[in-house]
C-alpha cells in the first residue's frame, strides 16, 4: 500500500525529544526519512530512560525506541569538513531538512537555510529552536519547565496556595514537535502543487506555548479584554466535581451546569441505596427552597459533592462510570499507567503496536496517532542502531565506494 | 518576499466542529490559507462555541469564561466572546439547520465544492446532521472527510461524553501532573484535574491538522480522497510515551513529577519579589550549576561538595531549593533571567499575560497582531504558532459574526437566486440571530 507521504524525503539532523518526535510523524505516515547522528555518542536521546531493568544502554532506551521508529539512522560527523560535504550531498536528496541545533550552530557548520538553498534549490528546512532563529532571546538556554514558564500557561497551572506548576511529562516538547511536523507537511504540499520555490519554517518552542488553546490564548485574549490578570485558582474554592476513589480505581467526574443529571444519575433506583436516596431527598428540598442560585452556594455546592463522593466511593468504578454517562454527566477512568495499558477500548481500537527485533526489548509501543482509510499507518521498522544504515545510505543513495566508505570510518567522518 | 501564496491556499473545509479542540485544528489550517467556512446551526448555539453558553450570565463572576470585552455581553453577544474570537479568526460563517432538507441540499453542493470536511461531534450527534460519509462522497469523490471523536467512532466509549480534561484523564496524563510531595486522594483530585491548563484540546487540534496535512498531501499525489479519524484521547496517549513505556518494559508505575525532572537537577519554580512573580531555573550540566552559583555570588551553602555531582544535586534538591528561594525572594523575575542565562543558566520568568504581551523578544518576533473586529473593536491576539521566512501570514480577516458569510457562499458560491435565498432566510435557516427565546 502507498502511504500517504511516500513520495517525500526527510534529511533529520534533530537530537533529543521535540525534533525527534516531528520526524517520527513524518517516517510513521511514510516519508523516508534518515537521521543523522554523531559518531560514537548519538543522539542524546539515547541517554533518555525509560530502560529495561534500568539498565542504561546506548541502544536500550525504551524513549529512543519510541521517537525513531521508521527511520533509518546514519552518523556523520559535522564539526568535521569532509562530513559537512557529505551532508550537503545528502541535502541535494532530500526535499526536507528539519533541525533542532541553538540558532546559529547550523550556520556555523555551513549549513546556514541560505547555504542550503545554493546546494538545493527550493530545499524547505524546518528549524525547531527554543525561543525561534530570530529575536533577542534566540541564543538562550531552555527545558521543558522553561517554555511552559515563559510561554504563559505556567501561572496558572497549580493552586493559588502554592508556585506554578508545569505539566506531566515532556508534553510540551512533544507538542512542539507536533507543530513542526505539520508546518513541514503544509510547506510541502504547496510545494507538490508545483511552487518550487524552498521555504525556511521557523518553529519557536516558546510561540507553540503562547499559542496553545485552553487556556492559553483565552486568557490571552481575555486580558485584552478586560485587563483581568488570571493566576492559579484557590483550591479551597467550592467546586463541584474532581477525582473520586472508587472501589476498585478513580472517576474523573466534571459538572458544568447539568445538576438534573447528575441527581438523576445518582438517584436511580436500580443502583441506589435505600439512605442514599433518603440522603438525595432530603438534599434536593434544600436544594429546591434556595434563596437565590443554588449553584452559587458553596455550602451546597459542598454537600453535593461530599454526596458526589460517597456515591463514587461504595461502587466500581465502571459501574459509577457507566451510569454518569447514561445521564450526560462529564466522567471517565482516572488511569495510571497500568490502566492506560489496560485500557479496553485503547486495546479494542487497535491504538497498540507490537514492535518486534527493538534493542531496548520494548515490545508495545502506541502506534497510530491518526486513522486513515487508505493510508493507515504502518510500523516499517523499529528505531535504528548508531549508523544502522551508513552502508545503506552512503553506499546506495550517494554512491560511495567501499573503500571510500572505509577511508571515511578512519576519518572519523562516519 | 510579499504576495507568496499561503501554503493551503486553494484547500476549502467545511468546518463543522465545536468547543476547543475542533476550532483550533481548523484555526491552524485557516491561518495558513484554507478557506475554512463554518457551517453554524442557527436554531440552537453549539456548547461552549461561540459562548460558554446561549445566556450570557447576568453579572460578571470570577470565571475567566464568562468574559466579553469590558465583561459586558452586549449586542449578539455570541460575537462578541473570547471563547470564539480566540481562534475563529480568517474563517467564515454562514448558517444552515441540518438535517433540514433544504439545508441539507444546499450542504451538499457546498461539500460538492469543497475539499475537506472537519467535524468533533460526539459521533451520535454528528449522526443526527443527517449526512453519511457515503452521501459526502457522492457529492464529492475525493473528499477528505476528518473526524475527531473524544475516544472513538467505535469502541467502548463511542458514545461517552468528555471534556479534555477527561481524555487527559483516561490517557494517564492526568496521573502525572501534581506537586510531587502531595500524593494524597485530595491532593491528587485538586491538582490534577482542577482550574489547570487543559491538553487535550491542544493535543487534539493538532493532531487532526496533521492528519488533514497527511490526506492531503496523499490526495495531491494520487487524486484520492478519504475518512481520516483522530480519537483525542489515543494522541494524548502518544504524548506522555515515557510512562506507559516504563511500565511496559519495569511494571513501573511513574507518579507526579512536580516541576522536577528525571535528570535535571536543579530544577524548580522559586518566588520573586513582588505577589505572585515566580523564577523558574532548570539546571543540566556541572557548568550551570557552576554559573548559577556564581550568579548568587557564591554563597557558602552553595559550596558544599554534595552538591557538586548532578547526582548529589538531584538527591539534595529540598536543601538546594531552600538556598535558591532564600536568593530569588527580593529579585526581580525578569531580570534575574536576563542575568542567569548571561551566565549560561537555562531560567525564565513565569510570564502573566501582561508580561507576555509587553515581552521584547515575542514583540521583536513580531507573535502578537491586531486585528479588528466589529462586534469587540480592535485588540491584540496571539498570532501564528510558527512562522515561514519566506512567507509573511498577517491575519487576513477578523472572526466571523454569526452568517456574517451567508450572502457570500449561498449566492456567489452555491449559485441561489435570490428568491431561493429568501425562502431559506423566510424558513429560518439564514439569518445572523439565535431565535429570541433563546437567550432573552
Amino acid at each position: 500500500m502507498r502511504p500517504a507521504l511516500g513520495t517525500m524525503k526527510v534529511l533529520d539532523l534533530t537530537h533529543w525529544v521535540a525534533g525527534p518526535f516531528c520526524t517520527k510523524l513524518l517516517a510513521d505516515y511514510g516519508a523516508e526519512v534518515i537521521k543523522v547522528e554523531r559518531p560514537g555518542q548519538g543522539d542524546p536521546g539515547r541517554r533518555l530512560g525509560p530502560f529495561p531493568e534500568d539498565k542504561p544502554g546506548p541502544e536500550s532506551s525504551g524513549l529512543f525506541s519510541y521517537l525513531n521508529g521508521n527511520k533509518q539512522g546514519i552518523t556523520l560527523d559535522l564539526m568535521h569538513g569532509a562530513g559537512v560535504g557529505i551532508c550537503r550531498e545528502l541535502v541535494g536528496w532530500a526535499d526536507v531538512v528539519v533541525e533542532s541545533f541553538r540558532p546559529g550552530v547550523m550556520a556555523g557548520y555551513g549549513l546556514s537555510y541560505g547555504q542550503l538553498s545554493e546546494v538545493h534549490p527550493g530545499v524547505i528546512v524546518t528549524s525547531l529552536s527554543n525561543f525561534g532563529q530570530s529575536g533577542p532571546y534566540r541564543r538562550y538556554k531552555a527545558s521543558e519547565i522553561i517554555e511552559y514558564a515563559i510561554g504563559g500557561p505556567m501561572l496558572f497551572t497549580g493552586t493559588s496556595e502554592r508556585e506554578p506548576l508545569k505539566l506531566g511529562g515532556r508534553v510540551g516538547m512533544i507538542f512542539a514537535g507536533q507543530e513542526a511536523a505539520m508546518a513541514t507537511l503544509m510547506a510541502f504540499y504547496r510545494q507538490m502543487g508545483r511552487d518550487d520555490e524552498g521555504e525556511h519554517v521557523d518553529v519557536s518552542i516558546m510561540e507553540t506555548q503562547a499559542g496553545s488553546i485552553d487556556r492559553q490564548t483565552a486568557l490571552l485574549v481575555n486580558y485584552q479584554y478586560t485587563g483581568n490578570r488570571y493566576s492559579r485558582p484557590d483550591a479551597s474554592e467550592a467546586y463541584l466535581g474532581g477525582v473520586y476513589p472508587a472501589l476498585d480505581g478513580y472517576l474523573d467526574v466534571q459538572v458544568i451546569e447539568r445538576f438534573p443529571q447528575l441527581l438523576a444519575a445518582m438517584g436511580q433506583p436500580d443502583t441506589i441505596t435505600e439512605s442514599d436516596a433518603v440522603t438525595l431527598v432530603q438534599f434536593l428540598d434544600k436544594w429546591e427552597n434556595a434563596e437565590g442560585n443554588p449553584l452559587e452556594s458553596g455550602e451546597l455546592i459542598k454537600e453535593l459533592g461530599g454526596m458526589l463522593e460517597e456515591w463514587v466511593r461504595a461502587r466500581p468504578m465502571g459501574k459509577a462510570w457507566a451510569q454518569f454517562q447514561r445521564h450526560g454527566t462529564l466522567s471517565a477512568a482516572f488511569n495510571d499507567a497500568a490502566g492506560v495499558h489496560a485500557d479496553p477500548s485503547f486495546n479494542l481500537r487497535g491504538l497498540w503496536t507490537k514492535v518486534e527485533g527493538a534493542e531496548s526489548g520494548v515490545r508495545r509501543l502506541p502506534g497510530r496517532i491518526s486513522m486513515l482509510e487508505h493510508t493507515p499507518w504502518q510500523a516499517r521498522r523499529p528505531a535504528p542502531g548508531l549508523g544502522e544504515h551508513n552502508d545503506d545510505v552512503y553506499g546506495g543513495i550517494l554512491g560511495y565506494s567501499r573503500r571510500e566508505l572505509s577511508m571515511l570510518r578512519q576519518m572519523g567522518v562516519i | 518576499m510579499t504576495g507568496r501564496k499561503l501554503p493551503l491556499e486553494g484547500v476549502r473545509i467545511v468546518d463543522q466542529t465545536l468547543a476547543w479542540a475542533g476550532p483550533f485544528g481548523a484555526q491552524l489550517l485557516a491561518d495558513w490559507g484554507a478557506e475554512v467556512i463554518r457551517v453554524e446551526p442557527l436554531q440552537f448555539m453549539q456548547r461552549a462555541t461561540r459562548a460558554p453558553n446561549i445566556r450570557p450570565f447576568k453579572r460578571p463572576t470570577s470565571n475567566w469564561a464568562n468574559d466579553y470585552p469590558d465583561g459586558i455581553p452586549g449586542e449578539r453577544h455570541w460575537n462578541r466572546h473570547l471563547m470564539f474570537q480566540v481562534h475563529a479568526r480568517n474563517k467564515l460563517s454562514m448558517t444552515s439547520d441540518l438535517p433540514d432538507s433544504d439545508c441539507m441540499e444546499q450542504y451538499l453542493k457546498l461539500v460538492a465544492v469543497s475539499d475537506v470536511v472537519m467535524e468533533n461531534n460526539v459521533p451520535q450527534t454528528y449522526a443526527k446532521f443527517g449526512a453519511s460519509y457515503e452521501m459526502l462522497r457522492q457529492a464529492r469523490p475525493d473528499l477528505i472527510l476528518v473526524r475527531l471523536p473524544a475516544y472513538g467512532l467505535d469502541g467502548p466509549y463511542a458514545t461517552f461524553r468528555a471534556a479534555g480534561r477527561q481524555m487527559e484523564s483516561l490517557a494517564g496524563h492526568n496521573w502525572l501532573r501534581g506537586y510531587w510531595d502531595e500524593s494524597t486522594d485530595e491532593a491528587r483530585d485538586l491538582i490534577s484535574v482542577r482550574g489547570t491548563t487543559y491538553l487535550a484540546d491542544a493535543v487534539g487540534g493538532a493532531s487532526v491538522a496533521f492528519a488533514t496535512m497527511t490526506a492531503l498531501c496523499h490526495r495531491r499525489a494520487t487524486g484520492q480522497g478519504q475518512l481520516v479519524e483522530v480519537a483525542s484521547a489515543e494522541a494524548v496517549v502518544h504524548h506522555v510515551p515515557e510512562s506507559v513505556i516504563d511500565y511496559e518494559l519495569n511494571g513501573r508505575i511513574q507518579g507526579p513529577l512536580g516541576n522536577g525532572h528525571p535528570s535535571r537537577a536543579p530544577q524548580g519554580c522559586y518566588r520573586c519579589k513582588g505577589e505572585d512573580n515566580w523564577l523558574v531555573i532548570s539546571v543540566g550540566s556541572d557548568e550551570e550549576w557552576s554559573g548559577l552559583v556564581r550568579v548568587m555570588g557564591e554563597p557558602v551553602w552553595a559550596k558544599d561538595v554534595r552538591f557538586a555531582t548532578a547526582l548529589g544535586r538531584h538527591r539534595l534538591q529540598d536543601e538546594i531549593d531552600e538556598g535558591i528561594s532564600g536568593w530569588t525572594r527580593d529579585k526581580d523575575h525578569i531580570e534575574l533571567m536576563h542575568t542567569l542565562q548571561a551566565e549560561g543558566v537555562a531560567a525564565a520568568p513565569v510570564h502573566d499575560q501582561e508580561e507576555l504581551f509587553d515581552d521584547p523578544h515575542m514583540r521583536s518576533r513580531g507573535f502578537f497582531q491586531e486585528m479588528h473586529q466589529p462586534s469587540t473593536g480592535t485588540h491584540t491576539y496571539p498570532g501564528m504558532s510558527w512562522q515561514m521566512v519566506g512567507t509573511p501570514n498577517p491575519i487576513r480577516r477578523p472572526s466571523p459574526m454569526l452568517g456574517e458569510h451567508n450572502e457570500t457562499v449561498y449566492k456567489e458560491l452555491l449559485g441561489l437566486t435570490e428568491e431561493e435565498y429568501g425562502r431559506l432566510e423566510e424558513a429560518g435557516h439564514i439569518g445572523m440571530d439565535y431565535p429570541a427565546h433563546l437567550y432573552g
